[in-house]
């Protein structure tokens, strides 16, 4: 079998990977593997969501972390009423947001950085002004909350909800019917247009979708650390774009599956683990992560020009 | 045709209608505010102005030069960390020596960025997203993720030096960069070589423009102006710290669009910036005579993108007439087909 250079940049990665991996003393447990798979809940669900915004065709969005900070408040602030009632509300919330900038992309063929860097300002301006500055706490009371930091046959309920979102998304994209057709209108606008697409409402169910998923990632978020606020957002933003990107999704669309950016946001959740039990400082990982993602877009780059030569 | 009807058709045909009609806008809303609030307009409140100008002015002049172009270059706003913290770091004893650290840093890492854009013919925006975790990776370790003092105290007192009733030496700088900036682009080939580049560049390259040197050197320099912002704002803060906030990216990508530039390139002059850059800094100071609290700000920031998004939208563009839909259409498709 030949390899292409792209195939040979991967493998090597990969080897390098494991070599380090196999060095490291106590990184390759099955604690160790939950432990990865856990860091990697959060990240990798708003991951799926990119995913599905750059298959659109829509580049990705960089208010989709901060939809997940509000919806993570939402979810606190609603938790009174329930788990169920708070779990809609996060969810619809997440909806809402991002349904809102898939109209102006899709209606109004607005720019999708410029509308989401807005939506991002806007939204944590907005959660910000509503919530008063103030952090806001899970209640004392047991409200179901529980259940979702608990361990179910040795798994975690975060990394089931993270692959089982993960699943519904990759079935969504690949079996259903809008599902496809939101890959054929990334692959190619002309031809969407040409063979009768919806434009404009496949732009915002893919906004919704990933809306939804931004609300469940806030959710998860909320209750990891029992609380929620703006600051959340933190680095998820470029971090589940760099996790959608490493996992070989093209930026251009048409082209990846939610699959991959979950496996993306598991083997960036590798290498910081891996980075941190080494000792590697927090500015290492993430020029590590910089690195990786040019070196993905790259190869992505690279392997589609040879697919279309070959 | 009267001379007035002259002058507006050359503002138009530059694409200086929102630039100027937003710098009005705000100044009347200004005065408006002053009115309500019963507190005249004072030099200060000029002065004002003008440091937010030098603070983000360059860094919305980065990114706009790489829209015209119709690249995104998303690591600006981590390079202007970058560039302050290695002028706080090198720049010492001389703050010159800083100054050219980061610009000459910047520049070798924005050509490798546009090296790999232009080469490969991949779009500027993943690559450049990479490229700004490189560059917050790299400040975090040279700052060890702390805050880091900047002890050249004339340097600091120098650069806050009044010039005249309403500039510092700082904001100076940045106006005379424009200034320069603006010159050669309108009077060499360089500014409509970089708008032929957005607009359709299979037409540019076929028309024996020098596409991929463009894309390297225009990749190159808005590393180099964020840095040198971030060099100039690390000396005026007397120090810099490892902090990634969304601001500057929102300012400068709203005073980009509102300055007439488009995020599909091919359009945008440096006079449309920097009166984007003013509008949006009266705009800001606005809020601040208002006492507007920080999120409130950012809200009125996002919600004003949010609209001059929709108003540069292709969509309503080609609701709008139908020369411009033709027009648009064949552009889109000939981009289309090039990426």
């Amino acid at each position: 079998m030949k390899l292409s250079p792209a195939g040979f940049a991967v493998t090597l990665g990969l080897v390098g990977f494991c070599i380090l991996a196999l060095t490291t003393p106590g990184f390759i447990s099955s604690d160790g593997a939950r432990a990865i798979l856990l860091s990697a809940a959060v990240v990798g669900t708003l991951a799926v969501g990119q995913a599905i915004v750059m298959i659109s065709g829509n580049l990705f969005s960089l208010s989709l972390a901060s939809s997940a900070a509000a919806s993570g408040m939402a979810f606190m602030a609603s938790l009174r009423l329930g788990i169920e009632v708070a779990a809609a509300v996060a969810i619809a919330a997440g909806v809402l947001l991002n349904a809102a900038q898939g109209a102006a992309v899709g209606l109004w063929r607005a720019n999708p950085i410029i509308v989401t860097i807005a939506a991002a300002g806007l939204i944590e301006g907005a959660a910000i002004s509503l919530s008063h500055g103030k952090v806001l706490y899970a209640p004392r009371a047991e409200h179901g909350q529980d259940f979702l930091t608990s361990v179910v046959g040795g798994i975690p309920v975060a990394v089931i909800i993270f692959l089982a979102v993960t699943i519904c998304a990759q079935l969504y994209m690949r079996r259903t019917r809008t599902g496809r057709e939101i890959y054929l209108l990334g692959d190619s606008r002309e031809g969407a247009r040409a063979g009768g697409l919806a434009e404009a409402a496949l732009t915002v169910k893919a906004f919704s979708v990933a809306g939804a998923l931004a609300g469940v990632a806030g959710i998860l978020l909320a209750t990891e650390t029992q609380s929620a606020q703006v600051s959340l957002v933190g680095t998820n933003t470029y971090d589940a774009i760099a996790a959608a990107l490493i996992g070989g999704n093209a930026v251009f669309g048409g082209r990846g599956s939610p699959v991959r950016a979950a496996i993306g946001a598991v083997a960036i959740a590798a290498i910081t683990d891996l980075a941190l039990v080494r000792g590697y400082s927090t500015g290492l990982q993430i020029a590590v992560k910089g690195t990786l993602v040019v070196l993905a877009v790259v190869i992505v780059r690279l392997a589609d020009s040879s697919a279309k030569t070959a | 045709m009267s001379s007035f009807a002259n002058a507006r058709e050359r503002i138009a045909s530059q694409g200086l209608l929102l630039p100027l009609g937003a710098i009005v806008l705000m100044l009347v809303a200004f005065v408006c505010l002053s009115e309500i609030t019963g507190r005249p307009i004072t030099t200060a409140n000029g002065y004002d102005v003008f440091q937010q100008v030098g603070t983000y002015g360059l860094v919305a002049l980065a990114i706009a030069l790489t829209m015209v172009a119709g690249e995104f270059d998303l690591s600006v706003p981590a390079m202007f960390g970058l560039g302050g913290t290695l002028a706080v770091l090198t720049g010492e004893s001389d703050p010159y020596v800083g100054v050219a650290v980061a610009v000459a840093a910047a520049l070798v890492f924005g050509a490798l960025q546009g090296g790999i854009v232009a080469r490969l013919r991949i779009s500027s925006v993943p690559v450049t997203l990479g490229g700004y975790l490189i560059l917050s990776g790299l400040t975090y370790i040279l700052t060890n993720s702390k805050s880091i003092p900047y002890d050249n105290f004339t340097a600091v007192q120098d650069l806050d030096t009044p010039v005249g009733m309403v500039l510092s030496v700082h904001s100076l700088i940045v106006l005379l960069v424009f200034a320069a900036i603006g010159v050669v682009a309108h009077f060499t080939k360089i500014g409509s070589s970089l708008r032929a580049i957005g607009g359709d560049r299979r037409a540019a390259r076929a028309s024996g423009v020098p596409v991929s040197k463009y894309l390297v050197a225009t990749l190159a320099f808005s590393s180099a102006l964020a840095a040198l912002a971030g060099a100039l704002q690390g000396y005026a803060l007397a120090g810099t710290s490892p902090n990634f906030a969304l601001s500057p990216l929102i300012f400068a990508v709203t005073a980009s669009v509102l300055g007439g530039v488009r995020l599909e390139g091919g359009r945008g002059t440096v006079l449309g910036v920097a009166a984007g850059v003013a509008a949006l800094s009266i705009l800001e100071e606005g809020l601040v005579v208002l006492n507007a609290s920080d999120s409130l700000s950012q809200m009125v920031t996002g919600a004003l993108l949010v609209v001059v998004a929709l108003i540069s939208a292709p969509g309503l563009r080609l609701r709008r007439t139908a020369r411009a839909r033709a027009g648009t259409a064949a552009a889109e498709a000939a981009l289309g087909a090039d990426k």
